[in-house]
């Protein structure tokens, strides 16, 4: 089955709702807020309801079970026709003393003999070479960029702080009244996928995911993606590398140049789940030749030799078919860096999964959680 | 894809403090700062307190989804006056590429006049215009070269799509400015209306009551698009929309549209 991109374009501001309680009544939590970025299992539920819209075989358990199977990568944020990936959090971008942009690489190091740290498992931690308050805003790097930074090349990146925010404060009214109803107030932070301050920094945006789909299979071209049914548009675009981010040739040829001992770095591009929390899974499994691993890594052994992981991130949401709420997961958030050292195998066998799900479990792969980019350290 | 024109000024309310001398200022878009009546207002008063079957089905219920989705009513043409034929509607690259960009992803038919791109100091104008004044558009304070004919193709398709048998009161007025020009008179050329309370006995303002509000002025349209089921229910020749009713704001009558 051919893969193609799916290009997703918001026809009003969307909203992605983080999991905290929130409903207008008086007396609770009245202010909706939204994620940065819909999650990448909502974003697979999109897909796989407007694939199954456009069969129009209905939604019955056996057919939901095939939707179910549907592997999504995604989702990728796109500005105008540029892919943008989370920042790397190896990398901390400061202002020196002349007010310039600066980034410290955050390298693993071992401490002098005396000094120890509590880390788990022998993990080196990350050596910080300056004092200094990390700037905001560098949220999101272009595919350009985050290419160098895989290669350990330096570079200043563009600020880039992501999809705006648009509040809108929303009241019930009462129609005999002509007035807001009592008690019935509250605001909803919703994202436009659109970037910019005003006409001269405007820039349209969009959500990719890539995904097999059978030769004729199209998915239905509109529907509503997030909270509060907000719509949302479907374009198949049939050239693949045009509008993914495919594996760099310098990385390929970095990693082909590369043998036993070489020291790789995974970056996540989308959130990922893991068995253990922070720490993926299949690292001991990894190279054992064990099947159901993420791929290449059964061909692979890696050792885990430090890792800069953000604040963990839930995960939960409504399941439709069951109809209750899905218990909460933690998330590694996307941008964490794992450093590691290539034990056995060739590093090369790693870019299979260049942006390919590296989860734990089959249906978060399935879902896109934990998109994987390598690079080297 | 529906068309929406202001018969008295707008004011579709944030509900928050503008922290500048505006106090009660309207909805922008975060990501152009054009003003937006946003869809939840449209949604609202075509449903208007109703909760029957049939408009619990098409607007949606705490069980079911709204079968009926409206879009954001987003500025396409704004009014602002003019030295010669009293006010000009204007336009600019950037909204056209935008509808023309959900049309497209609608599905719908789209612009087919070229969008051109006018020069900061210029304004594309069709040959039947009536706003030059010798050689040039004189906008508020802003005076631009005006290039007649530039727009011709542009003037008429969007005449006939959005204000069909009175396409002509339209062309006349028609002018493409570049993206800079629109964005100031979106941020500096709204209607300011300053607004006082006066005492009961003594009919003076009442201490600290002076306010000021801003409105999208009258004639503006909006285009804004509906999917799904239930299109009949836009088919009002007029609605009233936004705050500040009682004084008369928010009169929009239906146009076009298809």
């Amino acid at each position: 089955m051919p893969e193609r991109v799916l290009e997703i374009h918001a026809l009003s501001p969307l909203l992605f709702r983080d999991g905290r309680p929130f409903s207008a009544a008086d007396g609770t939590e009245t202010a909706a807020r939204s994620l940065s970025l819909p999650l990448p299992s909502t974003v697979a539920g999109f897909v796989r309801t407007q694939v199954g819209l456009a069969e129009g075989k209905g939604f019955s358990q056996e057919h939901l079970q095939n939707l179910h199977g549907l592997q999504v990568c995604g989702p990728l944020l796109a500005r105008d026709d540029e892919v943008l990936l989370p920042a790397p959090r190896d990398a901390v971008v400061y202002r020196d003393a002349e007010g310039n942009a600066q980034v410290m690489k955050l390298t693993p190091f071992s401490p002098p003999a005396g000094p120890g740290c509590d880390l788990p498992d022998g993990l080196l931690p990350l050596q910080i070479t300056q004092d200094v308050k990390p700037e905001s805003g560098y949220n999101f790097w272009t595919a350009r960029n985050v290419e160098r930074w895989l290669l350990d090349e330096s570079l200043v990146p563009e600020n880039i702080s992501g999809l705006p925010t648009e509040t809108r404060v929303h009241v019930a009214m009462d129609p005999v009244k002509g007035k807001a109803r009592e008690g019935q107030l509250y605001s909803v932070a919703y994202r436009p996928l659109e970037m910019g301050e005003n006409p001269q920094t405007y820039q349209p945006a969009s959500l990719r995911v890539r995904l097999s789909l059978s030769n004729g299979q199209t998915p239905a071209p509109i529907g509503h993606l997030g909270g509060e049914r907000r719509p949302v548009a479907v374009e198949v675009k049939e050239s693949l590398s045009e509008h993914w981010f495919d594996c760099p040739e310098a990385i390929k040829k970095r990693f082909a140049e590369m043998g036993k001992g070489a020291r790789v770095r995974l970056v996540l591009a989308t959130p990922a789940l893991f068995e253990h929390g922070w720490k993926p899974g299949w690292i001991e499994k990894s190279g054992s030749g064990e099947l159901h691993l993420p791929r290449g890594l059964c061909r692979v052994k890696l050792k885990l030799v430090a890792a800069a992981v953000g604040r963990r991130e839930p995960v939960s949401g409504w399941s439709l078919r069951e109809n209750r709420p899905k218990r909460v997961r933690w998330m590694a958030p996307a941008g964490s860096v794992y450093f590691f050292e290539v034990v056995e195998g060739q590093p090369a066998d790693l870019l299979e999964s260049w942006l390919r799900p590296i989860s734990d479990l089959k249906q978060d792969r399935k879902d896109g959680f934990g998109l994987a980019l390598w690079g080297v350290w | 894809m529906i068309f929406w024109q202001a018969l008295t000024p707008v004011h579709p309310g944030t509900g928050q403090d503008s922290s500048s001398v505006i106090d009660l200022p309207v909805a922008r878009e975060a990501a152009t700062g054009f003003p937006v009546i946003p869809a939840s207002s449209l949604k609202g008063v075509l449903r208007d307190g109703r909760d029957d079957e049939q408009s619990n089905r098409l607007f949606g219920s705490l069980e079911n989804a709204a079968e009926l989705t409206l879009t954001d009513a987003r500025l396409l043409l704004l009014p602002v006056r003019s030295y010669a034929g009293t006010f000009a509607f204007l336009t600019c690259p950037l909204v056209l590429e935008r509808l023309k960009r959900d049309q497209k992803a609608l599905g719908l038919p789209e612009l087919k006049a070229p969008i051109p791109n006018p020069g900061q100091t210029e304004a594309l104008v069709p040959k039947n215009t009536q706003i030059v004044h010798a050689n040039q558009v004189i906008l508020e304070d802003i005076d631009l070269s005006a290039t007649v004919g530039g727009a011709e193709a542009l003037a008429q398709e969007l005449g006939q799509l959005v204000f069909g048998a009175e396409s002509s009161y339209f062309v006349g007025r028609f002018a493409l400015v570049s993206n800079e020009v629109f964005d100031y008179f979106c941020e500096m050329g709204l209607e300011v209306i300053a607004r006082v309370r006066l005492e009961n006995e003594s009919k003076t303002v009442a201490n600290g009551a002076l306010w000021y509000e801003e409105a999208i002025p009258a004639e503006t349209v909006f285009s804004s698009f509906a999917i799904g089921n239930g299109f009949e229910e836009l088919n009002r020749p007029y609605i009233q929309i936004g705050g500040q009713a009682s004084v008369g704001r928010g009169l929009l009558r239906r146009l076009g549209g298809e």
